[in-house]
């Protein structure tokens, strides 16, 4: 036990925050789509094809922000091209998602071969990534600063949009249209609402996240793209939101509780022999059981509210 | 335009891609196309490969056809798939000389299957927590709990590699010509699965039940139970699939991530059109155009991971229908 509380220095909130920060961009991205009612399975195949476009610019232009701005226009057009197989096409927005994700595994790599000439992972590609914030003033702040100080841009770029789009969602007339629009899409539509509209700029908005969180893992997280580099974390992404309540305090919470096993995992890997395999899977087991639990409860409330 | 020739068109379609980008990216790309599309039937050898994939993939593309009919998504199949086999496995190497006949097996693989997929299923109908998320989140549980079951309990300290026991000989599928006995357990599960979804009256409440919830209810069928029902037989078709792949190409299980059987088995359900007798034909279409590829890639520079892109243009062709919109999912009434 003593361990566990021990084990909180600032290179395990490092770690944690390296973990969580791909997750948490993918909860979101999750999140503003499920909110205007499309679920976008998608999101892994975006951040695989987005991680790879990443280094790509990156090397190319050799500035890691053009690579990132173009990256997040990259991520928009993915959305655009699922909104427009699913609003006009009327095709079914999980198969279409999935197409995508099968799509993206082995497209990157004839992508990358094709361009690099490299094979499983780009070693000839000599790609700049994104700074640290504060490194150099870890002892400002009170003492927390060595926590809170010399994360990576992305990470407290993704801390900013927590609140950014909870104050979007919450706060402005076009966030109302989309939880309008995610709820119920003909009242919407009566009530004066540009459903179409507001679908695809979600989806363009969720893509542009899914961007930012496969651009984390080339510009961030590791210097190069390599086969399947995103292991599922869009996947996990969708729980988080799932898990959340599509709130994006609990997606934070939820995608906070995975950087925390995948640290763990680390930490203890080096401090005693407990089977790997156990601390990578029971993240998952707890999120089936939250996600259970919180989809249960929300299901008796709502009961509640139609007597 | 109907549903075959929109297929036609699509398979057409996603081959002329392939064969344009070959063309321009290859320098003798007559070599290059003649491996692709001739190189599976040079000899026996390389079409064994073929058979073996379509068995699998049919399997596992009935297994996501039988959901897709009552409207259900559930992704669980590829872990259904991994942990049937590791199952099998630990019975075979394990167990008493009864338990290891192929078709008991077999039979374990299935129902380790249905469980597997049962259990998103029962979360949803309990709770109404989302199938497709609970399902994903069961396959990476699976995945490490397989790999950790392999790593600390079946391990055979002797292999040199992360490998289970030899599974004994008895246990295997037995050789037919070019292929294996799991040759016939796929054709006995196409004809079945025909039989159940378009002659009896089982299969047509769940048909209905995936075309249209609210006349489903009205008409006096359980919605929900359908739904379990479907994805009970798509888990155990999908555990069929993990047990005869195990059982016809492998000596020991040594899978320590997925074989992707499980995810194809979505391109051949949707290609087939959910139509059980078109999909070991989509299946082999699917594992000849793999098996073409890799030929491909060793006699060229053209990577066999060029076949995603055929196949995603493939499911994205057929799954955007304006007029008549692939499936129906609304949500449970």
């Amino acid at each position: 036990m003593n361990e566990l509380i021990s084990m909180w220095d600032p290179a395990f909130l490092m770690t944690l925050c390296r973990v969580m920060t791909p997750i948490l961009f993918a909860a979101l991205a999750s999140t503003i789509s499920s909110k205007s009612g499309v679920f976008n399975v998608g999101i892994e195949g975006f951040m695989l094809f987005s991680a790879l476009f990443a280094t790509l610019f990156s090397d190319r232009f050799q500035n890691p922000w053009i690579a990132l701005l173009l990256v997040m226009l990259f991520g928009a057009s993915l959305g655009l091209i699922l909104a427009f197989w699913v609003i006009e096409l009327r095709a079914d927005p999980i198969l279409v998602g999935t197409a995508i994700n099968l799509m993206a595994g082995g497209a990157t790599m004839f992508l990358l071969y094709t361009l690099t000439g490299d094979r499983g992972i780009s070693t000839s590609l000599s790609s700049k990534v994104l700074p640290h914030l504060f490194v150099g003033q870890k002892n400002r702040l009170f003492g927390l600063g060595d926590y809170l100080l010399g994360h990576h841009v992305l990470t407290y770029l993704s801390w900013i949009l927590v609140g950014g789009l909870h104050f979007f969602l919450y706060q402005t007339k076009q966030g109302k249209w989309v939880r309008a629009v995610g709820e119920n899409k003909e009242a919407a539509r009566a009530s004066g609402i540009p459903v179409h509209k507001v679908q695809y700029l979600s989806l363009m908005g969720s893509g542009m996240l899914a961007g930012l969180g496969g651009a984390f893992l080339t510009l961030g997280y590791l210097p190069w793209f390599s086969r399947e580099m995103t292991a599922g974390r869009g996947f996990i992404g969708l729980a988080c939101d799932a898990m959340g309540g599509s709130t994006l305090l609990g997606s934070f919470m939820v995608s906070f509780v995975f950087g925390w096993a995948g640290a763990l995992g680390d930490r203890l890997q080096l401090i005693k022999d407990l089977p790997t395999e156990w601390i990578q899977w029971i993240p998952y087991g707890v999120t089936i059981i939250g996600l259970s639990l919180g989809s249960y409860i929300r299901k008796k409330r709502n009961e509640k509210q139609d007597k | 335009m109907n549903n075959k020739l929109r297929r036609l068109v699509a398979v057409g379609g996603a081959l002329l891609v392939t064969v344009l980008l070959i063309v321009m990216m290859e320098q003798k790309p007559l070599h290059a196309l003649h491996a692709l599309f001739l190189g599976p039937i040079q000899n026996i050898g390389s079409f064994r490969p073929v058979i073996d994939k379509t068995i699998a993939l049919t399997l596992t593309g009935l297994a996501f056809s039988v959901m897709l009919e009552a409207g259900v998504i559930n992704l669980g199949s590829e872990g259904a798939f991994h942990l049937s086999a590791l199952i099998v496995t630990a019975v075979a190497t394990g167990a008493s000389t009864f338990w290891k006949a192929p078709l008991i097996l077999i039979g374990i693989g299935a129902f380790t299957g249905a469980l597997v997929l049962f259990v998103p299923a029962f979360l949803e109908r309990l709770t109404s927590a989302n199938v497709v998320v609970t399902s994903l989140l069961m396959n990476y549980i699976v995945l490490y709990g397989c790999g950790y079951v392999l790593n600390y309990h079946l391990k055979d300290p002797l292999a040199g590699v992360i490998a289970s026991e030899m599974i004994p000989v008895e246990s295997k599928l037995s050789a037919i010509g070019p292929t294996h006995g799991g040759f016939l357990i796929a054709t006995v599960s196409v004809l079945l699965l025909t039989l159940l979804m378009h002659h009896t009256r089982v299969g047509f409440s769940i048909r209905l039940v995936g075309q249209n919830p609210t006349l489903a209810r009205h008409a006096g069928c359980s919605v929900g139970k359908y739904r379990i029902l479907s994805q009970l037989i798509g888990g155990g078709l999908a555990g069929i699939g993990g047990a005869v792949e195990l059982l016809g190409n492998y000596r020991r299980f040594t899978w320590i991530r997925f074989l992707g059987f499980g995810w194809d088995g979505i391109i051949v359900s949707v290609l087939a059109h959910k139509n059980p007798l078109f999909v070991p034909l989509s299946a082999f279409f699917l594992s000849y155009l793999r098996v073409g590829a890799d030929m491909m890639s060793r006699q060229t520079s053209i990577s066999p991971d060029m076949i995603a892109i055929t196949q995603g243009i493939v499911i994205l062709w057929i799954v955007a229908n304006p007029k008549r919109p692939f499936i129906n999912r609304r949500r449970t009434p």
